[in-house]
């Protein structure tokens, strides 16, 4: 026995050897802290060369280091090391840094392995390097459970990302623990945030109820994306990368690390731009970051972060330019001219100039300012602070009509329905701007259409502290509590501006003018106002102001118990949102402020975590949250063009619970868990217009959805050289009620025939007009209900990795549309089933190579996602009044083909 | 060993991504009766589009349409149809839309060129029902605009010779129109019926005419004598021309001297803004190209008073051959940075609809005609389906669209506008015409069997009506906002 043993040491050592250049050590270990548990993102580095790697979710390492060399591990708020390096070094611990505070308000979003009782998935900034590539930001996510990336129309910068089914809105994203969802409807433009990926320490998606407990609390869950700050390493890098379509990136990092005066400065820009995957959806992009960070002395520490993005892209607009799957085999065949078919953008043409023309342009620019303030105020408690301020100046392309002569601005529409627009359209399958043109000229009316700029520029200021005291009863058991406040306010000002008359001389806007009432727009009493001759700058449809002020307090214990074996969590919050709005189109002066409209809401939320063993621990975790409702869609009946306001809106409720198994060892890490959600009382207000031009609504109460499932997560590492990650999520989501609604019009008025604007005799009353909608045991849309992916990650030899992931989703079911016209007077719409998308998988692969360049450090990447090319549907929509399939399925987008980048960093 | 599975790895990646999948895979695999159709195959079968008052107007110039409304003598009728922008219970769209959608369907451009077999086309329309007796009357009513020689048998009844009638090309207190007008229409309309409708427009004084001594002081007609210099203009040199008014579109005019024509590019103008027969002064404009076609563009003009009859040249006829011929020279004159003077051609072509676009196809040409900036008198003067020969001036092209366009002022012989007859500032030795300040006015007459007369239920919008609603035109959309108030 014992020769066996030593003959498979001496072969093991002869391996380790062969592996090895001659001298070095390949040296592994776990950086933990001192309560034994993994830290992750710790830097391990052999001083005065450039080999360096970080720790990953298991606080593991691994490292080429050359003989007679120490290593050096380093990490914020812990004491570095320096240690002589050995094979294994096993278990290696960091002690608290008395020195280095912690910020609160980036760590209480964070959830922590085998302590908060979260299920929990984090990508590392070494994985969103390796695998992003070309893609839009939240795409590095898509082998985590439960959340599901798509492309929607494929434009820079427009993925979706929908978590347990929930669509975006419903999922808070924070950077550095400032929720930054629109504070109007709840979603995230990721083009605002496209350059966030070079700056990025780690993304970490909670399902579920989640840790933070600001006043932005989660339905579907949260994504935390946790940017470098002080911690950030002395150094730099350059790169530069390409890919398919044109696609080019070039960017710079630099940063003095923290310096022996206490000042900390990293800077970043880059730019990225392309040609895009879809015909004539081209980007430009560029991103900055600055962070100056000053430890003021033991006790403060103050850090100012500036980042945003300016960019510009075209889009391929969703739902009406997505076509049929017919539509695309006829047009898409006949148009692309040997290209994907499912590249087709029906908005895509010429004016009679011959110049390219587009009418879903896209622009932006969001920067996001942070002062982060830490006080220290004794070894047990402290302040963090965070005051921010966002100014964002975006708008899109937007056409209009006059509305004389039968022109709609529906005629603008690349496809309706999945049906193709053909009234503009040449015989190359080019959109025909010069037609409109040539009609614009020959009118006697001005021009029937124009293009608009839809402006949204807004401001927004909050402040986020948080006081933490922690408890050290001496006997293992510890207990900390947070307290803190959350205060946010936000003006968005929203309104068309004409950009191009398309060669008419003045535009009518009598489409949206007839609709204004003059009771309260003293201008509408002349009737001539209707036909007013606009410019170029002059406003149109639209012009309103909206406004939200949210002020919360929350508070949070944690009890840890027996040395980390036992965790207990309960956290609350209060908060109330008012919601305002300036109607400066359809109002005139004395009638332009609205009621301003409070809504209190709050969570209670708890959850524990039991460490069984080292290796062992279960969770579970439950609450109850009530959320306003948002001001887009609920607040207000008909949110662009009335100040009239929903009396029927009620908070949203989420009540949710799930229990979770974790097994960890040295190779194998697996998760387990289950959750169940009930959502009550959706916001969902929709409108339309009667036929003297007002606008009706009509808000759906009860609308109930129940989502519940199983999630599986492993991460096995068997030999060193081969990492194997795996998930599945299996998913049961349905709506589980039916709802109901009365219609008002813009006064608010209860009315009794929605077409006419004839009024009832009283709210609810027998005479009220009122809609159903049967849609209890309706699927959930949008995202797929059973989800998979396996990863395989392979070093072959020094400074190579490759690997490969295969996701596959199924089960995922066409959307259905609700608007204001489809709800008609005392009508039911009985929601038909969905179709059941087939399922689609698709193979990516990967692929770095670190080596030296002259003394530096260099690192090549690449990456090829759907190698086999697989085109499968992500996104489809069906009509409510017929069961869906593939045949009358519509604004349907394909997968991309087969895409590529490469890029080179090098770090100095 | 590690080395060999990496190596491994690295073939199949290399065949799995050059084996790849084809655009169809997935469908062909998983979507139950899915089959790659040929290009043709539209997918859909059923097809929405609502009627534009350029389609209504179309429908109403159909011939097969005007053969049906002529057999049940409704003629009128379907004009009206055409002018109103709705059908009606006599002209329903049931009866009246099926050969407009038959000549729409195939075109280059049509909403219905997916249609198959099976294919529902959903058309919306303006139909009008239940209308009262005047208003159906008065759709199908019938125009007529006093004329001069109206006038010289009013003031004149007496003189044989109408050279030497005193007369005013308006009616006066002296000679009202309510007193002169029913007997007008009875010898317009020898053969009215009970329930007719005429539609009259004639011209109204407050003053009553003076004669005598020729006329009332006013100054000698200029003289007025066509240049020689439009052959000889240069892009980007100067022209000074005294030309006549030969073409009229809403783009602009074209005018003629003794060499030759050129167009005037306006940017916008109305179909009264200018005759055929106009005279023009112009001075050191700027010569200039759209897109190779040779114009002025907004040059100072001086109009001179009176008219010049002026007679087209020979246009030679442009075959296919020589019609593709044009089109490439326009095309290697943009290259080259040149431009084509305006001609004066004429071509053979059979119209059809594009969309909402009224085009002419040249033989088998793949370029076609585009009457460039064509009033309703020309669209009237051109049937779909029909051959024409077609007269008129080139202006410009387009190579993406691959046409020219065309500033038509003749079809089938007859000019599209007439020359307008000699203003009245002549001396005596012609017919006394005495200078009186007057209004247009319109005014609706029925017929009751026996005598024209004006119905007390009707009435017509003045020049005062439409001052005081502030607006020029009436749009069915704008006359719902507008007449109530007027009402009021």
């Amino acid at each position: 026995m014992k020769r066996l043993i030593l003959l498979a040491s001496i072969v093991w050592l002869a391996c380790v050897a062969a592996m090895a250049a001659p001298g070095d050590i390949k040296c592994s270990g776990v950086v933990v802290d001192d309560q034994g548990e993994p830290i992750i993102g710790a830097t391990v580095s052999v001083p005065g060369t450039s080999v360096a790697a970080a720790t990953d979710i298991d606080g593991r390492f691994t490292l080429e280091v050359p003989k007679g060399k120490n290593i050096h591990i380093s990490y914020i708020g812990y004491k570095s090391r320096s240690l002589q390096a050995a094979p294994k070094m096993g278990d290696i611990v960091l002690d608290v840094e008395a020195q280095m505070l912690k910020d609160v308000v980036i760590e209480q979003s964070a959830a922590k392995t085998r302590l908060t009782p979260v299920a929990v998935s984090t990508v590392g900034a070494q994985t969103i390097d390796l695998k992003l590539g070309n893609q839009d930001l939240p795409e590095v996510l898509k082998t985590t459970p439960g959340v599901w990336t798509t492309k929607q129309g494929g434009g820079f910068g427009d993925a979706k990302t929908n978590v347990r089914g929930f669509k975006s809105e419903n999922v808070a994203v924070m950077i550095n623990g400032i929720p930054v969802n629109d504070m109007e409807w709840g979603g995230v433009y990721w083009s605002n945030f496209a350059g966030l990926s070079d700056v990025t320490s780690n993304i970490q998606v909670q399902r579920g109820l989640g840790a933070t407990i600001v006043s932005s609390p989660t339905v579907g869950g949260s994504i935390n994306i946790t940017t470098r700050t002080i911690d950030t390493e002395k150094g730099g890098s350059v790169w530069y990368g390409m890919g398919n379509d044109g696609m080019n990136t070039y960017g710079m990092k630099v940063s003095t690390g923290l310096m022996k005066n206490g000042w900390s400065v990293t800077v970043l820009g880059s730019r990225k731009w392309g040609d895009g995957y879809v015909q004539y959806t081209p980007y430009n992009n560029y991103n900055y970051f600055v962070n100056i960070s000053k430890r003021i002395n033991e006790n403060h520490q103050i850090a100012l972060t500036a980042f945003g993005g300016v960019q510009d892209h075209i889009r391929r607009a969703n739902q009406r330019s997505g076509l049929s799957i017919m539509g695309y085999q006829t047009y898409g065949e006949q148009y692309m001219d040997g290209e994907c078919m499912y590249k087709y953008n029906p908005t895509y043409g010429y004016d009679k100039y011959g110049h390219e023309k587009t009418q879903n342009k896209n622009f932006s620019h969001k920067p996001i300012i942070q002062l982060n303030h830490i006080w220290k105020i004794d070894d047990t408690s402290s302040l963090s602070s965070a005051l921010y301020a966002s100014f964002c100046d975006a708008g899109g392309y937007s056409g209009q009509a006059t509305g004389l002569n039968g022109c709609s601005y529906s005629d603008w529409y690349g496809a309706t329905d999945g049906v193709l627009n053909m009234n503009f359209r040449r015989a190359d399958g080019t959109f025909d701007y010069g037609a409109i043109q040539d009609i614009n000229e020959a009118s006697t009316e001005g021009s029937m259409y124009v293009m608009s700029n839809g402006i949204n520029q807004h401001q927004w200021y909050g402040l986020v502290s948080s006081y933490k005291k922690e408890f050290d009863f001496q006997n293992g058991d510890v207990l900390n509590v947070i307290g803190g406040l959350d205060m946010r306010y936000y003006r968005g000002a929203h309104f068309n501006k004409i950009v191009d008359l398309y060669n008419g001389e003045y535009f009518m806007d009598y489409s949206s003018r007839r609709g204004v009432s003059a009771s309260l727009n003293a201008a509408a009493a002349n009737p001539a106002w209707q036909y007013e001759h606009l410019g170029v700058g002059d406003i149109v449809y639209k012009n309103y102001r909206g406004y939200t002020a949210q002020e919360g307090i929350y508070a949070q214990g944690e009890y840890t118990m027996m040395d980390n074996k036992f965790n207990f969590v309960l956290a609350g919050s209060i908060n109330n949102t008012a919601y305002w709005r300036h109607e400066l189109f359809y109002a005139d002066k004395a009638h332009r402020d609205s009621e301003t409209v409070n809504f209190w809401a709050g969570t209670i939320k708890g959850g524990a975590n039991w460490n069984i063993d080292k290796k062992n621990n279960v969770f579970f975790n439950a609450g109850y949250i009530s959320r306003a409702p948002f001001f887009q869609g609920g607040a207000f009946l008909s949110y662009s063009s009335s100040n009239a306001t929903n009396k029927n809106a009620v908070n949203e409720k989420v009540v949710s619970f799930e229990v979770g198994y974790g097994y960890q060892s040295r190779e194998l890490a697996v998760t387990v868990n289950g959750y169940y959600t009930k959502w009550i009382d959706k916001t969902m207000a929709k409108g339309g217009t009667m036929e003297d031009g007002n606008r009706y609504s009509i808000n759906l109460e009860g609308v109930n959805a129940r989502h519940m499932g199983v999630e599986v997560n492993l991460n096995w590492i068997p030999v060193q050289w081969l990492n194997i990650e795996g998930m599945l999520s299996l998913g049961n989501w349905e709506w589980c009620s039916n709802a109901s609604g009365y219609f008002y019009n813009n006064y608010g008025q209860p009315l009794k025939n929605v077409t006419t604007g004839e009024l009832a005799s009283g709210v609810a009353a027998a005479d009220h007009a009122k809609a159903t909608v049967n849609q209890k045991g309706v699927k959930v849309a949008d995202s797929p209900q059973t989800q998979g992916s396996v990863s395989v990650s392979f070093l072959p030899f020094k400074g190579l990795r490759v690997g490969a992931d295969w996701v596959a989703e199924s089960r995922t079911y066409s959307d259905f549309s609700l608007t204001g016209s489809s709800l008609s007077s005392n009508g039911t719409v009985n929601v038909a089933d969905p179709w059941r998308i087939p399922w689609g998988q698709q193979l990516d692969l990967f692929a770095s190579y670190s080596f030296n360049l002259g003394g530096v450090k260099a690192r090549l990447y690449g990456n090829v996602y759907n190698v086999f090319n697989n085109y499968y549907i992500t996104d489809a929509m069906t009509n409510t009044n017929v069961n869906g399939t593939w045949e009358n399925a519509y604004g349907v987008f394909y997968s991309f083909g087969r895409t590529y980048s490469i890029r080179m960093r090098i770090n100095f | 060993m590690k080395r060999n599975i990496f190596k491994g790895l690295l073939v199949c990646g290399a065949a799995a991504a050059l084996a790849g999948c084809s655009e169809n895979s997935w469908n062909e695999k998983y979507l139950d009766g899915f089959e790659a159709p040929d290009l043709n195959t539209p997918q859909r079968n059923y097809v929405d589009y609502t009627l534009t008052s350029s389609d209504y107007s179309r429908i109403a110039k159909m011939k097969a349409n005007i053969e049906k409304a002529t057999a049940a003598g409704v003629l009128s009728q379907l004009e009206a149809v055409g002018t109103n922008g709705y059908f009606t219970e006599t002209i329903s769209a049931k009866d009246y839309l099926g050969a407009w959608l038959d000549s729409v369907a195939n075109t280059t451009g049509s909403p219905f060129k997916s249609a198959v077999t099976n294919t529902t086309a959903r058309i919306s329309y303006e139909t009008a029902s239940d209308m009262p007796e005047p208003v159906v009357g008065i759709n199908g009513a019938m125009t007529y605009t006093v004329t001069t020689d109206d006038y010289i048998k009013v003031y004149s009844p007496e003189e044989l010779d109408p050279e030497k009638a005193d007369y005013a090309d308006a009616f006066s207190p002296m000679c009202p129109a309510d007193k002169n007008v029913p007997a007008i229409l009875a010898e317009q309309f020898p053969n009215a019926a009970a329930g007719d409708y005429v539609y009259v427009t004639y011209n109204q004084s407050a003053t009553n005419p003076v004669w005598g001594g020729g006329s009332t002081g006013g100054t000698e007609t200029p003289k007025f004598e066509l240049s020689n210099t439009i052959a000889s203009a240069q892009l980007g040199g100067k022209l000074s021309c005294s030309a006549v008014v030969t073409g009229l579109s809403s783009y602009g005019i074209v005018i003629s001297d003794n060499s030759g024509s050129i167009f005037i590019y306006l940017g916008k103008a109305a179909e009264t803004d200018y005759f055929i027969g106009e005279q023009i002064v112009i001075e050191d404009a700027t010569v200039a190209a759209n897109y190779a076609g040779l114009q002025l563009s907004k040059p100072t003009m001086e109009i001179v008073d009176g008219t010049t009859a002026y007679t087209y040249p020979t246009a030679p006829v442009y075959d296919v051959a020589a019609w593709n011929t044009l089109f490439n020279d326009y095309v290697a004159e943009r290259a080259a940075g040149g431009a084509i003077e305006t001609r004066y051609i004429q071509i053979n072509g059979t119209p059809y609809m594009s969309g909402t676009y009224l085009n002419v196809k040249v033989g088998d040409s793949e370029y076609v005609m585009s009457p460039y900036g064509a009033f309703q008198a020309v669209k009237d003067a051109l049937t779909v389906d029909v051959a024409h020969n077609i007269k008129g001036y080139t202006v410009t092209y387009n190579q993406n669209s691959k046409y020219i366009s065309m500033l038509v002022t003749e079809v089938d012989g007859k000019p599209i506008y007439s020359a307008k007859a000699a203003a009245a500032m002549m001396f005596a030795a012609s017919r006394a015409a005495a200078n009186v300040a007057y209004e247009t006015v319109n005014a609706v007459y029925t017929y009751n069997g026996s005598k024209w007369s004006t119905p007390s239920d009707v009435y017509v919008l003045t020049a005062t009506d439409y001052k005081q609603m502030g607006t020029t035109n009436l749009t069915a959309a704008q006359a719902k906002t507008f007449l109530p108030q007027l009402l009021a």
